[in-house]
């Protein structure tokens, strides 16, 4: 496993602030069009650079970097040679993708005319530019898939991560998430209703990383369910389907650990209901309090607070649940024996 | 282990593309190898190299109303999705699926554009604000199953240009793996400036006209459309057999000019089928008509199925990028069922020893076909298609 976060890279400084609850001091985002500033949570530049052993020179945007970053440490964690990189799959999940240099090249178009665009920007605007970075510092082959969506998008790639080993197409699978922030996001999310102003329970936005690497068998921890998820159309929607969501799971399993999606959004009020009827033993996580909200990659940065809960626990069953904003549920229980 | 490739039928299809709105006038046009690209209507392209790309007739919004009437007020992306998903349910009635996989490049790319211009102009933030929601790309795929009380979940695939073929390999890999039964798959992307433009200054489009494999061709036309398919196990005279992808890690926009990318994709493909090479009676190129793809691709074609006929049906709708695969899946569904191989318009001169379908359709009893797509960051796809005799 490997994440970049506000907080740093290392698994166990980061996990020892979340299980404290201990969130950095957010810094301020300005919006050059109105002046407005956002509170949000950023990674540290040089925690993001990772970049030197590429086999070709790449421009990269910010959410490569992170994203190479926090893959790079998911394979050297999981000792990955050579020979069993090239027998790995990669699912990366993305929810903005390369927003800066997608404004960054639309303002040009805009200011200047089209066809006025800088080429070195456009290619990072795709949202697998990410995936290719890592395809490229790993040395993949196999199949390389880019999921874009809200928070489950992160759930919906280690899905897919375990269809893939299950069928056979590769013995590895790097899931990975990253999320780059600019001032256009905080003003679309702004807009959206899920930022506000009081600090204590307010949704922060971050940026960071996560990757987590998949085998067909480990003695570690393990994905032993994992729900398809659905579509809700509104919030009373959202907390029955989740009701039933985290009932089917638990059919399979107890639980002691839940990590929840709660970012202080006033989509966390179905979830608590949920918890609060299904999960009343539990001890329940909520890393985005911590690290903040990076939307799909938060996602992934949850199911690696499980793992670490359980390891702390030697042993048990964590739930991982997310609501996401696009109407996107989706949940999987982590076993460690 | 691996787990043996099922045999995958598609019990049900829908295409919207620059050769029509649906599938009657689609099969019209490709058997008459009508050109569906024209000057751009759009947004300004003055100041571009390119001008032309492959645009769905304007009757689109009236063809989407009659499905839903609230369908006049969402974007082009999603009347395409809606009428396509529409015309692919119209053949499997109750098809409930348990997942809901689509590809696509660009996602509401257009609104993204148009919430920067409100932001910059100053316009009153409602304005702004009701674009923030629809840019999310599975929102227009949810505002389409929205018509049809579908609650599935719903997976984007964004591999660039091979998203749409990506996307089909994924639902069936998710029926593979037993975790779907019945998936409803495919591709969407309507043209936007912001991609418009980024090819424009990539000097990756073409001011002429777009000719795949061609000795002359001098870039790509964009294009748009959506494809969907009704994907499970069942006994359709239509199926999906094999599907390969690889990564090819050479160049960001730049495919390795071996062409090992695409090979190792279609010659996966065809293993997970246990299908010969020899025994592909047609392949639908990726074909974009840049000087690199094609020659890549043509590389590829000969290492692996020299004899095979190959055209570009991008020749006439242009590359309509995370759909492509998925149009182009619908057009090897049509060269399988009404016996004619689509062709390659615009063809002069050979470049490659390729057999290229040239400028007309070719009658032919075809069996089995491979689709191929690949797009930026290495991503490259291959599906294989076959009629049940």
């Amino acid at each position: 496993m490997g994440w970049v976060t506000p907080l740093g890279r290392d698994l166990s400084t980061v996990w020892k602030a979340i299980s404290k609850n201990e969130r950095p001091d957010p810094v301020l985002l300005k919006s050059p069009i109105n002046g407005l500033s956002v509170p949000v949570l950023r990674v540290p530049e040089s925690l993001g650079r990772d970049t030197a052993t590429l086999p070709l020179l790449r421009r990269y945007s910010t959410i490569s970097h992170l994203a190479v970053a926090a893959a790079a440490d998911a394979a050297a964690s999981a000792r990955m040679t050579p020979e069993a990189l090239k027998r790995t799959a990669l699912v990366f999940a993305a929810s903005d993708g390369g927003v800066v240099y997608t404004r960054r090249f639309y303002a040009e178009i805009v200011e200047r005319g089209e066809g006025a665009g800088s080429p070195l920007l456009f290619p990072e605007t795709v949202y697998n530019a990410p995936a290719s970075h890592i395809a490229a510092r790993l040395g993949l082959e196999r199949e390389v898939l880019t999921l874009v969506g809200d928070p489950a998008a992160g759930l919906s790639a280690v899905q897919t991560g375990c269809e893939l080993l299950a069928v056979g197409e590769a013995d590895f699978c790097v899931i990975a998430a990253a999320q780059e922030l600019d001032w256009i996001t905080c003003e679309a999310y702004g807009r959206w209703g899920l930022i506000h102003d009081n600090l204590n329970s307010a949704c922060v936005f971050s940026e960071g990383a996560a990757a987590i690497v998949l085998t067909r068998e480990s003695d570690g921890c393990r994905v032993s369910a994992i729900h398809p998820g659905c579509s809700y159309v509104t919030e009373e929607d959202a907390e029955e389907r989740l009701d039933t969501m985290i009932k089917e799971l638990l059919n399979r399993s107890g639980v002691d650990v839940a990590v929840s999606c709660a970012s202080g959004t006033r989509l966390d009020l179905a979830e608590k209901n949920c918890f609060a009827r299904h999960l009343s033993t539990a001890k329940v996580l909520a890393p985005k309090f911590v690290l903040g909200e990076s939307l799909a990659c938060s996602t992934l940065q949850q199911v690696i607070s499980g793992v670490l809960a359980l390891d702390e626990l030697r042993g048990g069953n964590a739930l991982v649940t997310t609501t996401g904003y696009s109407r996107q549920l989706a949940g999987l229980v982590l076993t460690r024996d | 282990m691996r787990v043996a490739f099922p045999t995958i039928d598609i019990t049900g299809f829908g295409c919207v593309s620059p050769l029509g709105i649906g599938l009657p006038p689609t099969v019209e046009n490709l058997r008459h190898s009508r050109d569906g690209i024209g000057p751009v209507r759009l947004f300004p392209v003055e100041k571009c190299l390119a001008k032309t790309a492959g645009q769905v007739d304007e009757g689109l919004r009236d063809v989407a109303a009659s499905i839903a009437a609230r369908s006049k007020r969402w974007t082009r992306a999603a009347q395409m999705i809606l009428v396509a998903m529409a015309e692919a349910l119209a053949a499997k009635p109750r098809f409930v699926p348990d997942c809901i996989v689509m590809g696509t490049t660009s996602g509401g790319m257009s609104l993204g554009e148009q919430f920067y211009r409100s932001l910059v102009s100053g316009s009153p933030a409602w304005s702004a604000t009701r674009k923030v929601r629809a840019y999310v790309p599975q929102e227009p795929v949810m505002q389409a199953m929205s018509i049809f009380h579908l609650t599935s979940p719903v997976r984007i695939v964004s591999n660039a240009c091979a998203s749409g073929t990506n996307a089909l390999g994924l639902a069936c890999q998710m029926i593979r793996a037993g975790t779907a039964r019945r998936v409803l798959a495919g591709g969407y992307d309507a043209l936007s400036q912001l991609v418009f433009s980024g090819f424009d200054c990539l000097r990756a489009s073409t001011a002429e006209k777009c000719r795949p494999f061609d000795a002359g061709r001098t870039g790509l036309a964009l294009g748009e459309g959506a494809a969907v398919f009704c994907l499970e196990k069942g006994d359709s005279d239509l199926c999906i057999t094999g599907y390969g992808s690889s990564a090819d890690t050479h160049h960001l926009t730049q495919p390795h000019p071996s062409g090992c990318g695409p090979l190792n994709a279609m010659r996966r493909a065809l293993e997970s089928a246990d299908a010969d090479p020899a025994s592909v009676d047609y392949i639908n190129a990726h074909g974009t008509g840049t000087p690199l793809n094609d020659s890549s691709e043509a590389n590829a074609i000969l290492a692996l199925c020299p004899n095979a006929p190959v055209s570009s049906t991008k020749s006439m709708t242009g590359h309509a990028l995370g759909a492509a695969g998925a149009i182009e899946a619908a057009f090897c569904c049509i060269a399988l069922r009404e016996e004619f191989l689509p062709s390659n318009i615009n063809f002069g001169k050979s470049e490659f020893p390729i057999d290229v379908v040239a400028n007309t359709i070719r009658p032919a009893t075809v069996h089995r076909v491979i689709s191929n797509s690949f797009g930026f960051g290495g991503a490259n796809a291959a599906v294989l298609l076959e009629r049940r005799s």
